[in-house]
């Protein structure tokens, strides 16, 4: 067997297609299954014959983005294109399972739109909001009750927009100043 | 005297989890699931090699692979299927983690034997594989190219 540095979906366009209309065709077959359905009734649906259906199934690679939708459609779903990076541009390990992408979708809720997306809670939990400190503040014995860095509570002066602003809070680790004087910290 | 050799599925993805490869015996012509996946026309051979992805991906589905898990006799033996001119083509083979102290949730699926099914499942095909599966020399030639990971 000829050696292959890349995953094969990098051999031709072809290839590739092939590989992602199978897990199209995966995700239809699964739906298939909990609806009870064969290949016949949904022949009859789409009023093609069953050995299109079948030569579909088989050889998902000539499915044209048309005939994914008319397939989606009479199994009542319907389909994203999406594109992705992956942090793999060689290629070496192959597309995303298109159906690794629906279930994440499934687990954050569904959003139906980008708004549906920000407000969401659990997308919320598990993508820390930016909060960054901007501040000119001091640090103080008092205000350093553990010596473990990420503990640290701080007291800062900020001025933002030009308004004074007094907070407390935890330390992120850049403001660590390791000294037992009070001492001023500007990020 | 049997020669065995493992070859791994060359373009699969990598995992942690889940690998495939071949078997081959230069002396026994039987064991013939590497030349069966090698004169696949193009189309059939990208058929399953997506479900190869597809279980190295963790997905599961019978309808493209599965093993017998019910089976004591024959829990480690597993298959991927594929039709071609409406023949059902089955490849045939064993799960087998070549390095349990390093990676024990590791799994490679040793394919041995290519054959075509009609109506049951032949479980003669699976005492093949089961012998093949127990035998020392199959399994010093997977763990030539899976060995344990030193700490």
């Amino acid at each position: 067997m000829a050696p292959m540095s890349n995953h094969w979906t990098e051999r031709s366009i072809e290839d590739f297609v092939h590989r992602i209309a199978s897990d199209f065709v995966l995700q239809l077959e699964k739906k298939m299954d909990a609806e009870r359905m064969n290949q016949k009734e949904l022949a009859a649906k789409l009023g093609v014959s069953v050995g299109r259906v079948s030569q579909i199934m088989n050889n998902p690679g000539n499915l044209t983005l048309k005939n994914i939708v008319q397939y989606a459609r009479i199994l009542r779903m319907k389909v994203s294109i999406v594109a992705y990076e992956d942090g793999d541009p060689e290629n070496k390990n192959g597309p995303i399972n298109s159906e690794i992408f629906y279930r994440c979708w499934q687990r954050v809720g569904k959003p139906a739109d980008f708004f549906a997306f920000a407000s969401n809670d659990s997308i919320r939990q598990e993508i820390p909001s930016p909060k960054v400190w901007t501040y000119v503040g001091f640090w103080t014995d008092e205000a350093r009750p553990s010596p473990k860095y990420n503990d640290v509570t701080f007291y800062s002066l900020s001025f933002v927009g030009g308004e004074e602003k007094q907070e407390s809070g935890t330390s992120p680790d850049s403001v660590v100043i390791p000294s037992a004087k009070p001492q001023e910290v500007r990020i | 005297m049997p020669t065995f050799r493992f070859s791994p599925l060359q373009g699969a993805r990598t995992s942690v989890k889940r690998a495939v490869g071949f078997l081959e015996d230069e002396n026994d012509a039987s064991i013939d699931a590497a030349a069966g996946f090698a004169s696949l026309k193009e189309n059939h051979e990208r058929t399953l090699r997506a479900r190869f992805d597809h279980w190295i991906d963790g997905n599961s589905y019978p309808k493209y692979y599965h093993g017998w898990p019910d089976l004591p006799r024959y829990k480690e033996c597993f298959t991927f299927k594929w039709d071609e001119n409406q023949v059902h083509h089955r490849l045939y083979g064993f799960l087998f983690n070549p390095k349990p102290k390093s990676a024990p949730a590791f799994r490679v699926c040793v394919l041995a034997y290519h054959d075509t099914k009609t109506d049951d499942t032949d479980f003669t095909i699976l005492d093949r594989v089961n012998e093949l599966r127990t035998s020392a020399g199959v399994l010093n030639a997977i763990r030539k190219v899976y060995p344990e990971e030193r700490s």
